[in-house]
């Protein structure tokens, strides 16, 4: 298994446990708004702090609440890309991109391997609230993808396009994960998404104190 | 019609108050003769020395303040803790509080209870300039303070959140995410904190006292020309510092508007 997660988190006054493993695939963080997905997001990223359990990623333990390991998420090598993209406004498409590897030139292969990959090649000069909810989507895939990540964590990256381009970028997505071969995780309360995209399926029910884990191998 | 009325009424007023404001603002040049004027702000050394007094010992108090300013701002905006509430309250007193209070406070503070200890390594705050640099700083930060703090809480913490996954640790990611994203916070509130200082009478007075050339600010030098009925040289001083608070005040209006055109939030 590339990642190992099994923790629990405190939200309020309820316990979120979740535990799965995971290998180079997709899977799905499903539930409705308020559920408790980003928080597990966060906290597999090292945003929050879990009140205990373990995080594993290849050979590395990110997190242990039993050895007290706490490895800082700018230590871990997981992208992510937020809700609402979190592009930083004062920076232009490239300099966002490049913002892990700052001293890297504009003609470094990887740099334009992975700007050409997310067709953002247009792009690289213009500034965040230029672009659309596609486009900033785009480059903050690239950006995730520059600091070449084991695990790849998206949260509702695509509550802000249209259907026609959610379809387009859903398969852009896949195509990068197969290409990439890591494992990635997609938060979503869209059946559609969680169908198109997902090898597995983890269920968040916000309603229940302590959660039993809901694993499946496929969506039905 | 009626629409019209309001209208009208509206900008009166308007009217009434701004060419009052501008009135008192130009009155003293209306007093004093230009040759006089002219002569005294080149040849008078009373002026010079109080304006250099008051540039060296404002940048200094502002420095202070931005030193101390950034980090009070920046816990009272990021972080949760018990009493914070009651803290940021008590850090916003001095804004309201009349200048002279807190300067009998800094009297009694660094003079009987603590200048003894003070005194032995090597700093004197009771009638002295760095005294006035004390009563500056007090006056001044918690307006930087209250500017930073919007400025911080302004930016989305999921900026800071993303450039921490991305290899940022937090000294990295205040400087390049938290610092740029509140810089024209930060311009709008040490342009202020230095303006309220260069004007500091209540506490300088009260802590530094007025001794001429000695703790002379150009404020002292209005009060001390005052009380020896020298209106010629108080006007002249008043008009100084008229011309240095439109200098202050035209920059940054010229400064937000550029952002504004710019699409960047006005901070002032």
């Amino acid at each position: 298994m590339v990642l190992k997660v099994d923790i629990n988190k405190k939200i309020k006054n309820i316990t979120i446990s979740k535990t799965f493993e995971l290998n180079n695939e997709i899977l799905i963080f499903y539930g409705a708004s308020g559920s408790g997905k980003t928080t597990i997001l966060n906290c597999i990223a090292g945003l929050k702090n879990p009140d205990s359990g373990i995080i594993k990623l290849k050979d590395k333990t990110y997190f242990s609440s039993k050895t007290k390991i706490n490895v800082p998420p700018f230590k871990r090598k997981i992208g992510y890309i937020f809700q609402d993209y979190a592009l930083f406004p004062h920076l232009n498409v490239l300099d966002n991109i490049k913002y892990s590897k700052k001293n890297i030139n504009i003609e470094d292969t990887k740099l334009n391997k992975i700007i050409n990959k997310c067709h953002v090649e247009h792009l690289t000069n213009r500034y965040p609230n230029t672009l659309s909810g596609g486009e900033k989507q785009r480059v903050a895939l690239a950006r995730a993808l520059m600091i070449e990540p084991d695990l790849l964590l998206l949260d509702e990256p695509l509550s802000s396009v249209d259907n026609e381009m959610k379809i387009m970028l859903m398969r852009e997505i896949k195509m990068i994960q197969k290409e990439w071969q890591i494992p990635f995780i997609y938060v979503t309360h869209s059946k559609n998404e969680a169908r198109f995209l997902g090898n597995k399926l983890l269920s968040f029910n916000s309603n229940k104190e302590v959660e039993i884990n809901e694993y499946k191998e496929n969506i039905s | 019609m009626k629409h019209s009325i309001f209208k009208y009424v509206m900008i009166s007023i308007f009217l009434i108050f701004a060419v009052f404001i501008i009135v008192v603002l130009i009155s003293p040049a209306l007093y004093i003769k230009t040759s006089n004027l002219i002569d005294l702000l080149i040849n008078n050394k009373e002026i010079s020395f109080s304006l250099i007094l008051s540039l060296t010992t404002s940048l200094s108090a502002v420095f202070f303040a931005t030193i101390f300013g950034i980090p009070v701002a920046y816990v009272l905006s990021r972080y949760n803790f018990k009493f914070k509430n009651i803290i940021d309250i008590i850090l916003d007193i001095p804004l309201v509080l009349p200048p002279i209070i807190l300067g009998l406070s800094l009297l009694v503070l660094l003079g009987p209870i603590g200048g003894s200890y003070l005194a032995k390594i090597g700093l004197n705050f009771v009638f002295t300039r760095l005294g006035i640099v004390m009563a500056q700083f007090v006056v001044a930060a918690p307006l930087l303070i209250r500017s930073l703090k919007i400025a911080f809480s302004s930016i989305d913490p999921k900026l800071e959140k993303a450039a921490m996954t991305l290899g940022d640790n937090h000294f990295q990611v205040f400087k390049n995410i938290t610092i740029p994203l509140s810089k024209d916070g930060i311009i709008t509130g040490v342009t202020t904190a230095w303006a309220r200082a260069m004007g500091e009478f209540g506490a300088t007075v009260m802590l530094a006292g007025a001794t001429r050339f000695k703790t002379e600010t150009l404020p002292i030098a209005v009060y001390l020309n005052m009380n020896t009925g020298n209106l010629e040289m108080a006007v002249t001083v008043s008009i100084v510092m008229i011309i240095f608070s439109i200098l202050i005040m035209g920059i940054l209006k010229i400064y937000n508007n550029s952002n504004e055109s710019r699409g960047v939030t006005r901070w002032f």
